[in-house]
């Protein structure tokens, strides 16, 4: 019997072979597309984010609370003083109606004032600024005032209407660790304004002014003459501006400030009678000096007349250089009448020491029988102001600096002695009209007599 | 390898026989290159040795070629690059020489065309939904990854084969042209930089000019020694120049090879003389550094996994086209056609020069060429069953 045939498959091997891969293939590639690549996983901490958002939202949150906080603890010490207009009673003419209004000359400004007794208070104002008022409580006896001023430091110590205090503390600026929070406390027509701000780290910087060095706040929104305090109510300082930017100055200093004015009358400035210029590049051709400050003027009758001469550069005083001219004058003024101090002069070239003594520039605070003003004889016209002490009776009348005295009383073309004289023997509570002129423009001043002792000045 | 007429064949540099009197043969004796010892076919071994040699020798594992080493093994690796080109253009030169290549040569590009598709379209949709973190344009990167599937290596048997086999083993040879020609234009479009036609054109005219050098020199050398330095020194121009142009140096060694085939005289006999000797250690330390430069990650295993079956079934699909059209049986296209060969992984590795960046990429084609060797060997026929 001849075997069977082999039975043959249908489908070869390959072709099986074929289907099923591609068969497997499309069913893979299904379910493939189906899948999406899992994210990476992230790498920061995933615990740190939550935490981290929960301590920025607590931050504005205490931050809002800090604020509510000091509300309450320190407005009661807390008091706004209404500044008048420097300018009261300027000529007007079409030409001064028609310019655009000045916006300090406008409406007086608003300045907080801490207080550091029952009746007097602390302020940050500017040497020629006179007291209106006060915002908030009313002040019927018009008792508010400059007590005594610090020209040089420009805080005064301020007399207003009697409150309870209570001590604020005070914080060391030296120990403060910026960056920091603040509260800055600031005057305003409707009252204190409490607002943190926020301090970024700066190096202090010494200033011929203050005992202590300053903290810069250069980008910071506050006024000159805002109050400064940390989240927990105590007393940084006050914010002063220091070569057009605004500073910090520490509470120690301002508070150690108000202790020498409530004792006595400040020590007046010191002054050398000499007017002095900033170094320009022709200047510093001319001289072959760079930096320092170039005497413009010096008065006979100073320390310095006889010595200094127009054209000399001050290069440094008591060894340290003078970067300008504002600089030379703050420091001289810190030295009590009657110190020496050494300067670097550098005439024709050639630098040499010279030694002077200070004289007392003129009295501030209470000007009780004090210099009016620095004044020079003008032949046939009168008497020029050459230097009108700040908070003086001059300054407060709105007198200053290059102001010609043509009358006083119904005398014509004074002579400063006249002035004094006239000056001295009018009677407290008086006022002296002078006939001022100023800019070529003629004006009537009130000077007022100087007024009585005041009757509580201590703590 | 020989056909039936005795003729050489394959130009892939594991075709070749490891000579007997050099180094390789400790290698050889310690790893059986016979297919019955292992059970796979000779070509797998050298190819899983020498890049499992890499990874374990990598920053990965042991870090003997760490990657500062591996960034100072870029310029060896064009050199290699641009001696496979040559290897590929000698057995492309000969083969139009010989006449009779056109249906070779047409079988050869129907089967890499539908390899490549298969691959290509199978890749892009999935790289398109997936999103990987790799720095390549996913439709780049599929392409890429096409490409590189088509390389084949033909597998060695011992004793004479059957035409089939003979002409499977052509089209494994000859598949690797079209790979460098769509190899280069993919190499330009990752490097940027010049437009793609003058990058390719680039490499053509560094591949024509070493050639004519190659052709006025070689043959002009007094010794046998002075020759070596002309052809060394002609693979490394080829190289150098390549990579200092981010073009492709398989395109610029095949161009050159091309070009001392076609020129009258020995040049192209002198050069694959030559290189003989360089050849194993160059493509063994290509496979060393693809191995040291896998990175094992996430994204390259959906790569490669999917990688591996589809270029199964574009080789088996394509196969079986092309056999149909060349009238050979299906299943020897097929089987022989599976294993992965060597220029495709040079080619990722061409591509990670001039992108700096595409470590995924080589992962991704060294672990699939890997995974598909061992497939191909389970699904390749044992000897005496090819028909």
């Amino acid at each position: 019997m001849p075997e069977p045939a082999p039975r043959r498959g249908r489908l070869s091997r390959e072709t099986r072979l074929l289907i099923v891969t591609i068969g497997v293939s499309a069913l893979v590639l299904l379910l493939l597309a189906r899948l999406r690549f899992p994210e990476p996983p992230p790498i920061a901490n995933v615990a740190a984010p939550p935490l981290e958002r929960l301590a920025a939202r607590a931050t504005y949150d205490e931050l809002a609370r800090s604020v509510a906080r000091l509300e309450t603890t320190i407005e009661p010490s807390l008091i706004v003083l209404r500044l008048a207009p420097r300018v009261e009673s300027a000529p007007r003419l079409l030409t001064d109606l028609l310019a655009p209004p000045d916006g300090a000359g406008a409406a007086g400004r608003h300045v907080p004032a801490l207080r550091i007794s029952g009746t007097t208070a602390l302020a940050a104002i500017a040497p020629d600024a006179r007291i209106a008022g006060i915002v908030g409580p009313t002040d019927p006896g018009g008792t508010a005032g400059i007590i005594a001023m610090d020209a040089v430091q420009r805080v005064a110590l301020v007399r207003v209407p009697p409150a309870p205090s209570r001590t604020v503390p005070h914080a060391q600026l030296q120990e403060l660790a910026t960056p920091i929070y603040l509260i800055a406390v600031e005057g305003t027509h409707a009252g204190i304004t409490l607002r943190p701000v926020f301090v970024g780290r700066g190096d202090r910087f010494l200033d011929p002014r203050w005992s202590r060095p300053l903290l810069p706040l250069g980008g910071v929104a506050v006024t000159p003459g805002a109050l400064m305090f940390t989240l927990d109510g105590q007393f940084v300082g006050v914010v002063t501006l220091e070569s057009g930017t605004p500073a910090l100055a520490g509470a120690q200093d301002v508070l150690a400030t108000m202790e020498r004015l409530i004792a006595g009358p400040p020590a007046p400035p010191g002054h050398l009678g000499i007017s002095v210029q900033p170094i320009t590049p022709a200047l510093a051709a001319a001289t072959g000096v760079v930096s320092g400050a170039i005497v413009a003027d010096v008065q006979d009758d100073g320390p310095a007349g006889g010595v200094l001469q127009p054209g000399d550069v001050i290069t440094a005083v008591d060894g340290a250089a003078v970067e300008n001219p504002d600089r030379l004058l703050l420091e001289i003024a810190r030295r009590r009448p009657g110190a020496s101090v050494r300067l670097a002069v550098s005439r024709a070239g050639a630098i040499r020491p010279v030694e002077l003594t200070v004289a007392a520039a003129a009295t501030v605070g209470v000007p009780v029988g004090g210099e009016f003003a620095d004044m020079r004889v003008r032949r046939g016209l009168g008497t020029m102001l050459v230097g009108v002490p700040p908070g003086g009776r001059a300054a407060a009348a709105g007198l200053a600096e290059g102001d010609l005295i043509v009358g006083i009383g119904s005398i014509q073309a004074p002579t400063p002695a006249q002035v004094r004289r006239a000056l001295a023997e009018a009677a407290p509570g008086s006022h002296v009209l002078l006939i001022v002129v100023r800019d070529d423009r003629q004006r009537v001043v009130a000077v007022a007599a100087p007024p009585a002792a005041p009757a509580d000045a201590t703590r | 390898m020989r056909r039936a007429d005795s003729s050489e064949v394959g130009s892939d540099a594991l075709d070749a026989r490891v000579p007997r009197a050099t180094w390789a043969a400790a290698l050889r004796a310690v790893l059986p290159a016979r297919r019955a010892a292992l059970g796979v076919g000779a070509t797998a071994a050298p190819s899983l040795v020498f890049i499992g040699l890499g990874v374990v020798l990598g920053p990965g594992l042991l870090g003997v070629v760490s990657v500062e080493a591996l960034r100072h093994l870029d310029a060896v690796v064009s050199v290699a690059l641009a001696a496979l080109g040559i290897f590929v253009g000698l057995e492309f030169g000969a083969l139009t020489r010989a006449g009779g290549a056109r249906p070779l040569l047409a079988a050869a590009t129907t089967e890499a065309t539908i390899t490549i598709a298969v691959v290509a379209a199978a890749m892009f949709l999935l790289l398109s939904r997936w999103s990987l973190p790799v720095p390549i344009e996913p439709g780049l990167l599929a392409g890429i990854l096409g490409i590189s599937s088509c390389a084949s290596a033909a597998v060695r048997f011992d004793g004479p084969v059957t035409p089939d086999v003979a002409f499977a083993s052509r089209i494994a040879d000859l598949e690797d042209v079209p790979l460098i020609g769509l190899g280069a234009v993919v190499v330009a479009l990752a490097a940027g930089g010049l437009p793609v036609a003058a990058n390719v054109l680039a490499a053509a005219v560094v591949g024509g000019g070493v050639g004519l050098a190659g052709v006025l020199l070689f043959e002009r050398a007094e010794s046998a020694a002075e020759r070596g330095v002309f052809v060394t020194g002609a693979v490394l121009l080829l190289g150098g120049v390549a990579a200092f142009l981010n073009a492709s140096p398989l395109l610029s060694g095949a161009i050159a090879a091309v070009v001392w085939v076609r020129m009258r005289g020995a040049a192209d006999q002198l050069v694959r003389a030559d290189l003989r000797r360089l050849q194993h250690p160059l493509v063994a330390l290509l496979l060393i550094v693809a191995g040291a430069s896998v990175q094992f990650s996430l994204a390259v295993l959906w790569i490669a996994a999917p990688l591996v079956l589809f270029r199964l079934t574009g080789k088996l699909l394509a196969s079986a086209a092309t056999a149909t059209i060349a009238g050979v049986a299906p299943g020897v296209l097929g089987t022989v056609l599976a294993p992965p060969g060597v220029v495709g992984i040079a080619l990722a590795l061409n591509v990670q020069q001039v992108t700096g960046s595409a470590e995924v990429l080589v992962s991704s084609v060294t672990v699939a060429a890997v995974a598909s060797e061992v497939l191909a060997a389970a699904l390749l026929s044992r000897p005496g069953e090819v028909a």
